[in-house]
């Protein structure tokens, strides 16, 4: 079996770009959700990844934090890291967009751009 | 032979499309009021603008990531937050700046009044930027652009001291008026390296798919595209320095900036020289435009890409519509654009080390960048140019604020 | 918990003595997992600080300048700190 790969969750998956099989991009790496109170012998592990301005305050601290989560909507996704297909400069996720519940903000957006005149 | 052909092509449009507002102004500003001895800071902004292109196209064609993946990824979350801020105020800024540049060469080309002429500005660009593919884009503008040529011709023809002008490309201080000329070289500094061009770049790259394989063009698109480009400055600098200097001119208006070429060459220098800035602040606003849209995009995940279609990319089309209507609505109210401009290119020096650190330390990474990251060579001139950025951001406002936007 | 609640808090070892801050997590990606095998952990410069400057990367997505602790040695991530053991190899 090979090795494998190591890696740094801020440096090398935390707000990098995730990806749908079409090639989709459908928002970054908010923030991850951990599972660390585990059996002796289970690893601790990442069990999702958290996208949306819901996540936001995680980041920023204080009011800044929930004025921002505010004005982005306040939505916000988990995607079990079941479904990431595998981490390079992206997050590579192995089920569409659309079924995950990402890329809604732009869905939200479509008809408004669709209906100029010349679009 | 036709992929020489190619790279000349975008060579051309790159030097047409280098000139935009911050230079006009600055460049004939500088000339007006020290003659030719600001053109080794000319140089030395040049230098800056490839060292920093070059590493962007670089970072985009080997790790597949533009400017502001780069920043959130570098910085993180709240601190990439204030450089996307930064980034776009002063974006914005620009934009503003280069619609009324726009709306007043209109004005001189046909004599109807200011307010009519910046709907007309707004239809016309946003036409462009629907209706034509964005290499004719990059192609009319760009070439179009390259009428400022006959800046270079004006300067030959005015006939100027040229032990001077060789003398000016030496580094020195004018003890005279030192803030006065300090203030100038962080003028000319920030107008050379302004931040949009980068952003723009970085995402056209990746737009444009480049791989490794594309790495010489990005150096040949950089050093032979923003050098060539840097001899319009000079030209314009010279022609104020011959034409101004001596009747101690301050052209505060765009028109006079114009006057460089029309005085050697008459009314086909003004004509070629209107045109030409027309159209090198449009390529400019075009690219402004676009870059807000990709810089807010590429920090929050969304899709992007002029290339993705319009549908495909809601948000982002949305955010470069309403910055275009926000920024011809500010340049409605009756703002001076000229003035406008000065604040624009002293805020953007303030802000360039923001997005220009997480580039360097990218450019550093050899997970990211493989064997392709910065050599020696690189590094040397990536950390002079961070000194030099982050001493122009230290000075510019306070210079601003002292010398009174260079009035002494 | 969160990653972002992890992160940044300071990291002791059940002696008291003071470790430094927790900067990233290393983990491990096999097939349909990613693991948690250790926290990086360093002092804080002024750079790092102000956020600024993360500690580089080099060759395989993992951080240099910082210690890393293995994840069996954590005692406690309850509470403002983490308690690591005081043999930790």
């Amino acid at each position: 079996m090979s090795r494998p790969k190591a890696l740094d969750l801020a440096l090398g998956v935390l707000d990098h770009q995730l990806v749908d099989p079409d090639g989709r991009r459908c928002g970054k790496v908010d923030d991850l959700d951990l599972e660390l109170e585990v059996e002796i012998g289970e690893p601790a592990r990442v069990t999702a990844v958290l996208v949306g301005p819901r996540y936001w305050p995680g980041r920023v601290r204080g009011p800044i934090g929930r004025l921002l989560a505010r004005l982005g909507g306040g939505d916000g996704v988990k995607v079990s890291w079941d479904d990431v297909e595998r981490v390079t400069s992206a997050v590579e996720l192995a089920r569409p967009a659309s079924e995950l519940g990402l890329g809604r903000g732009d869905d939200r957006f479509r008809p408004l751009i669709e209906r100029l005149p010349w679009a | 032979m036709k992929a020489i052909f190619q790279v000349a092509l975008g060579i051309l449009a790159a030097i047409g499309g280098f000139v935009d507002i911050g230079d006009l102004v600055f460049n004939v500003a500088a000339g007006a009021e020290f003659g030719f001895s600001l053109l080794w800071v000319v140089v030395v902004g040049v230098v800056g603008i490839i060292v920093y292109s070059e590493m962007c196209g670089r970072v985009a064609a080997v790790s597949k990531r533009a400017v502001f993946d780069a920043v959130r990824e570098r910085l993180g979350f709240g601190v990439g937050l204030v450089a996307l801020v930064a980034a776009q105020l002063v974006t914005f800024l620009t934009l503003a700046a280069e619609v009324g540049g726009i709306a007043i060469v209109l004005q001189l080309l046909s004599n109807l009044p200011f307010l009519a002429l910046v709907p007309l500005a707004f239809i016309g660009l946003l036409a462009a930027i629907w209706f034509l593919e964005f290499e004719w884009i990059e192609r009319l503008f760009g070439y179009a652009g390259l009428c400022l040529i006959v800046f270079v011709v004006a300067a030959i023809k005015l006939e100027p001291d040229w032990g001077s002008v060789a003398h000016g490309f030496v580094p020195q201080i004018d003890t005279g008026d030192p803030l006065v000329y300090l203030y100038f070289m962080v003028g000319l500094l920030g107008a050379a390296m302004t931040p949009y061009e980068v952003y723009f770049y970085s995402s056209g790259a990746i737009e444009e798919g480049w791989t490794p394989k594309d790495l010489g063009l990005n150096r040949l698109n950089t050093v032979i595209g923003y050098g060539l480009g840097g001899l319009l400055s000079f030209a314009l600098m010279i022609t104020a320095g011959a034409l101004f200097l001596p009747q101690g001119i301050q052209p505060q208006l765009i028109g006079t900036v114009a006057l460089g070429a029309e005085v050697p060459l008459g009314q086909v220098g003004l004509l070629l020289a209107l045109v030409g800035i027309l159209f090198a602040v449009g390529g400019a606003a075009i690219d402004t435009c676009f870059s807000f849209a990709y810089n807010l995009a590429q920090f929050f995940g969304w899709e992007w890409g002029k290339y993705r279609g319009p549908a495909r990319a809601p948000r982002f089309t949305l955010a470069w519509l309403v910055l275009l209507v926000l920024a011809c609505c500010v340049i409605a109210t009756g703002i001076d654009p000229v003035m406008l401009t000065e604040y624009a290119v002293i805020f953007s020096a303030v802000a360039l080390p923001l997005t220009y650190l997480p580039i360097l330390l990218v450019a550093n990474d050899r997970a990211y960048m493989r064997e392709y990251a910065n050599g020696r060579l690189a590094n040397v001139f990536g950390v002079v140019y961070l000194v030099v950025i982050l001493f122009v951001a230290l000075a510019a406002i306070p210079l601003m604020l002292i010398t009174n936007m260079g009035q002494g | 918990m969160r990653f972002s609640d992890l992160i940044d808090r300071q990291v002791v070892t059940e002696s008291g003595e003071y470790l430094g801050r927790a900067f990233d997590l290393r983990a491990a990606l096999r097939p349909g997992r990613l693991e948690v095998t250790g926290i990086v952990v360093a002092r804080r410069g002024l750079l790092e600080r102000l956020g600024i400057v993360q500690l580089r990367a080099l060759r395989s997505h993992t951080r240099v300048g910082g210690d890393v602790v293995p994840w069996e040695a954590v005692v406690s991530v309850r509470g403002h700190r983490i308690v690591v053991r005081d043999d930790r190899s």
